[in-house]
């Protein structure tokens, strides 16, 4: 018997703030939430859950991500080119407030262009703080494996993060 | 943030970690919205709802009685441990206890589990409300509805637009079973057993023992408030099963419709419950029940309900059990409440008692083989059954080894 008012009192919070801080906004987030649940409960309905919070982080990545390539492929079709810097902070303020904002969407963007695999193991260790265990059980992957994914996955966004704003988000 | 760009290749290396760190800093807002949550529990009830009816219809009989017991022991064993006891210290129990007299309501939580997988892990949530009204919650859609002041009740099916009624009006006066909040109000003011202090859930909370009837209650209680925050209850006699009861709350406003004994429009009357006292007759009228539906003729292997559970499915997968001819909801119902009263005759027995089952490869007819005695309470001798269902009383030193 699953008990979803506890699963949702105990893992929401932490779904919740996957889902903000790889959207950055909260009427997307909210989406990203809700499927995420209706997406772990279609999935114990054909197996057996034995990590909710890990299922929980994963599903809620791979929605965010999902939304995330969407709003790049409207992007490169409204604007021809993706300009992830140009995205509109939702926490206007000081200087290194409104950099910090410029910075996460462009790691939002960056996220968005590599391979999908490679983005959920970077967002599961780097984002939702899971070790490369908890990771490796959830993707069914050795921690070797875990390790590689996170390698490559850097790498890219080094390039893509180092190159002048926007110009990483060519291949989107 | 500022992240410098004169030297690129270091630069690259730290943009990925600033770029982390600017995303983990992120001010998240209150959420998600009321709206989505509810949304999302009403998904996850719904499933909850259907995952327990269509597992619960999955069982075949037995199993509908193995699990039927567990909902009865869950009550049986709240009556029994709750009841008036003696010795021991304790001032925070007597706070708990005092607490529970002064209530205007209470409602809770009771989480039933066995340690056989084959039964389900059952949530239940009680209510009750002076002078006299209980009301539980059980998976299935099932609801059970006791008015003291009437001395009747109702069991509600849901999943099956079902209803029946009870009738506690020739119980003895001095019964507390349905008296709702009296039995609460009747704890012991001092625990037989006063228990450390531990974490849990962020709470400093110290334990009590009461031991009652064969059965043990455990109470957790908030060092710093007072407030009951658990109670674990074990019975002896049937090892691995236990109840948790959490989420106490008093002085809800709770509507006198939950506590309404008219039964739903449309739903049929199945047959009524037997609510009379439990007795050996009731062990009895079980055992021949169980012994003439298996091909063997074998008496259970255990009056553990967990137990006999593990042995139905093994008995299902030999095809050894035997499967009447013609069935109905209402034969079905009766015969789970006949297994329950037989099962909870053991259950509830006393450690004083000193009672034995034996009955474990031993058919039915067997006149030579005791298969279940026990002293009756004020008695030196042993009221014997034996396989043939024949009963005698034995002095201790003629009992069988």
């Amino acid at each position: 018997m699953t008990d979803w008012e506890r699963i949702v009192g105990r893992h929401g919070a932490a779904v919740w703030q996957t889902a903000y801080r790889l959207l950055g906004n909260r009427e997307e987030a909210a989406d990203c939430y809700g499927q995420t649940f209706l997406a772990a409960i279609e999935l114990s309905r054909r197996q057996k859950v034995r990590n909710y919070g890990g299922l929980l982080r994963w599903l809620c990545t791979c929605r965010a991500m999902d939304r995330l390539r969407q709003r790049g492929r409207q992007a490169g079709r409204e604007e021809g080119l993706a300009d992830w810097s140009n995205v509109a902070s939702t926490n206007p303020g000081p200087v290194e407030e409104a950099q910090a904002a410029e910075l996460s969407e462009r790691l939002r963007g960056a996220l968005a262009g590599l391979p999908s695999r490679e983005a959920e193991v970077f967002c599961m260790r780097y984002l939702s703080e899971l070790s490369y265990r908890d990771i490796g059980r959830q993707l069914g992957l050795k921690t070797s494996a875990v390790g590689m994914l996170l390698h490559r996955a850097r790498g890219r966004l080094r390039e893509m993060l180092g190159q002048p704003d926007g110009a990483g988000d060519a291949e989107i | 943030m500022n992240i410098e760009r004169n030297n690129p290749g270091q630069d690259k290396e730290r943009v990925v970690d600033e770029a982390v760190r600017a995303i983990r800093e992120v001010r998240v807002p209150e959420g998600p919205p009321g709206e989505v949550v509810e949304r999302v529990l009403a998904a996850g009830n719904q499933e909850q709802s259907k995952f327990e009816k269509g597992r619960f219809n999955k069982m075949n009989r037995i199993m509908k009685i193995a699990a039927g017991i567990l909902i009865v022991v869950g009550i049986g064993g709240l009556i029994a441990v709750l009841n008036p006891g003696s010795g021991g210290s304790g001032v925070a129990f007597g706070a708990v206890a005092q607490q529970f007299r002064n209530a205007r309501t209470v409602t809770y939580t009771i989480i039933t589990d066995t340690a056989s997988e084959v039964i389900p892990t059952m949530r239940m949530e009680v209510s009750y409300k002076p002078p006299a009204y209980f009301r539980m919650t059980a998976p299935g859609g099932v609801v059970s509805i006791m008015d003291g002041t009437q001395k009747k009740g109702i069991l509600i099916i849901h999943s099956e637009k079902q209803f029946r009624e009870m009738d506690f009006s020739d119980l003895p006066q001095d019964k507390p079973e349905i008296d709702s909040l009296e039995m609460w109000r009747t704890l012991p003011d001092r625990a037989d057993e006063v228990l450390g202090e531990k974490e849990m859930d962020g709470r400093k909370v110290q334990g009590f023992r009461v031991s009652e009837n064969g059965m043990i209650g455990t109470f957790w209680i908030d060092t710093k408030t007072g407030d009951l925050t658990r109670v674990e209850m074990e019975f002896p006699n049937a090892p691995g099963s236990h109840a948790v009861m959490t989420d106490f709350r008093f002085d809800l406003e709770l509507e006198d419709s939950l506590f309404s004994l008219t039964p739903p429009e449309g739903y049929t009357q199945g047959s009524q419950i037997d609510t009379s006292p439990i007795s050996q007759d009731d062990l009895i009228k079980f055992l021949r029940w169980w012994s003439t539906h298996n091909r063997d003729g074998l008496f259970p292997p255990s009056l553990d309900p967990a137990k006999m559970a593990e042995a139905v499915m093994e008995m299902n997968r030999a095809g050894k059990l035997l499967k009447d001819q013609e069935t109905s909801k209402d034969k079905t119902q009766s015969e789970a409440m006949q297994a329950t009263r037989g099962l909870m005759f053991a259950m509830q027995m006393k450690l004083e008692s000193d009672w034995h089952y034996a009955g474990k490869g031993v058919k039915l007819g067997d006149a030579d083989t005791a298969i279940f005695w026990y002293k009756q309470e004020g008695s030196q001798t042993y009221q014997v059954i034996y396989g043939d269902l024949s009963i005698k009383e034995l002095a201790e030193g003629d009992l069988p080894r």
